[in-house]
């Protein structure tokens, strides 16, 4: 049967790598945290330059980053595991181990031309330029094709680009950003073109923070007022914006799953310690029926979510289609380990509820996590598509 | 919620901090020519809230010599980087006491 994955055993070097990420976690990120404000999501520059500094000794650094542009060749099942070791701290959803493992740079800049990787790729890679991804408009997002409205007419060598973006990350402190703008007649895929947009181009604003769930990692709303950009910064074909590194774009999926994972093993872990020296009634919790189911629970839907991220990762590996692997990975996981929080979170009572422990936090960033990357309900339509497609086995 | 804090200015002193709950949210202090002092918010890390960081405004800056506005939160960080960057686009500058903050601020324009 195509695609099962039988052996369950991670290599020697896969243990090590393992476990020197988690003892990373726990013995550099996690006492940090004590100084932190519970929603924080940065560390001060000296100490994330120290823990570069720790990761790049360890071989780590740029883990996404494609080998052939300096990353360090690390195979997606195992970058699964790291994933699911680094989120294991208060901040490790949306910040894993606070961005010290560096970042990948924009995916669809992996296939830009030669002169746009000089302008924009490399120097993000060298760390001296930020970009933002903007797709969502206030018109939609799950179905972009449709709901653009942004417009991108040509002029010139130039084009023009007028509309709005929301919910867009990091905009306000970037370079430059990849926006998708409606270049054709028709509504579908074929008349989105995608553009390479600098910050300081005219006509580009940042009109304002979107406030969410999510405490820090803020969105941002963005307007592009009769923003001039050049020809060459179309990014890939015009007309076919969206057929831009589409196989990146589902391969990030699994370690947005695998982050999801390991916040879902710490609320687990947390809750059975709980659970083991909570007194009620003369005894511990842990005694109690109503407790231990939810700890199995909580148990079966990890164990679910990691089999199945671990069994996209691995196909991944073995250049198959992984396609329906990765959203039913990013649907499961997500799913799980808001259970698993909300059930933690009901064992430690009152604690829970509270800032002095993570639990409250990952409540809350993981509600966005099923909405992120590709909804809940689109992850559904896809795995759909596959199934009665019949290509799926 | 609009972008720019919109409740009253309050004159600082000791029934401010009395009024005020042990809430989460922010704050702006402004001298009475109009300078913006500081900027700051009651995170989770707060022992009292609003409350408690009013009281510490009133130690730093004396009862009714300067004027305070708050609004209350859970957003707290995103709100305090977001009034920050205002008055960066609004002055130039951070508020003369919020210079030592070790943020990493981004640009916004409003509208």
């Amino acid at each position: 049967m195509e695609g099962v994955v039988l052996d369950l055993e991670l290599s020697p070097e896969q243990v090590m790598i393992v476990e020197g990420v988690r003892r990373f976690v726990q013995e550099e990120i996690v006492p940090l945290e004590t100084d932190l404000d519970p929603d924080a999501d940065e560390l001060p520059i000296e100490e994330l330059k120290r823990l570069e500094t720790m990761v790049k000794g360890m071989g780590f650094y740029g883990l996404d980053i494609p080998e052939e542009f300096g990353g360090p060749g690390i195979d997606l099942v195992t970058r699964t595991l790291m994933a699911i070791e680094m989120s294991q701290h208060r901040a490790g959803l949306y910040s894993p181990c606070y961005k010290s493992f560096g970042g990948a740079g924009l995916a669809q800049l992996y296939e830009a031309t030669e002169d746009q990787k000089e302008r924009y790729l490399f120097p993000t890679l060298r760390g001296e330029m930020r970009g933002f991804f903007a797709l969502t408009e206030p018109s939609g997002g799950s179905d972009p094709a449709r709901a653009i409205q942004m417009t991108a007419v040509r002029d010139g060598d130039n084009w023009i680009l007028n509309g709005t973006k929301l919910y867009i990350s990091g905009a306000d402190r970037a370079n430059y950003g990849i926006v998708f703008a409606r270049t054709g007649e028709t509504l579908g895929r074929d008349s989105i073109t995608c553009f390479i947009v600098d910050t300081d181009m005219d006509g580009f604003y940042v009109r304002r923070i979107v406030h969410t769930l999510r405490n820090s990692h803020y969105a941002t709303e963005l307007q592009f007022e009769n923003v001039s950009v050049p020809n060459r910064n179309v990014l890939g074909e015009v007309n076919k914006g969206f057929a831009i590194a589409n196989d990146r774009l589902v391969r990030q999926r699994i370690p947005y799953a695998a982050g999801c994972i390991g916040v879902a093993i710490r609320a687990q872990e947390m809750a059975i310690d709980w659970a083991k020296n909570r007194e009620t009634f003369g005894a511990p919790l842990s005694t109690r029926q109503a407790i231990q189911w939810m700890i199995v629970d909580n148990e079966i839907d990890i164990r679910q979510a990691r089999w199945l991220t671990l069994e996209a990762a691995a196909k991944a590996d073995r250049g198959n289609n992984y396609r329906a692997e990765a959203a039913m990975a990013k649907l499961v996981a997500t799913e799980a380990a808001g259970r698993v929080v909300d059930r933690s979170m009901q064992i430690f009572g009152g604690a829970g509820m509270t800032k002095d422990l993570p639990l409250e936090r990952w409540y809350r960033e993981l509600r966005i996590r099923r909405v992120g990357e590709g909804a809940s309900e689109i992850q559904r339509i896809i795995l759909a598509r596959e199934l009665i497609g019949g290509s799926f086995k | 919620m609009g972008v720019r804090l919109d409740s009253p200015w309050q004159l600082l002193n000791a029934s401010v901090a009395e009024a005020v709950g042990g809430y989460l949210g922010v704050y702006e202090v402004r001298s009475f020519d109009g300078n913006y002092l500081r900027i700051g918010y009651a995170g989770g890390k707060s022992q009292y809230g609003l409350r408690g960081e009013i009281e510490c405004l009133l130690e730093k800056y004396g009862a009714e010599c300067v004027d305070v506005r708050f609004e209350i939160t859970s957003s707290y960080l995103s709100r305090y980087q977001e009034l920050l960057m205002l008055h960066m686009h609004d002055y130039g500058r951070l508020p003369r006491d919020n210079a030592e903050d070790p943020l990493r601020l981004g640009i916004i324009t409003p509208a």
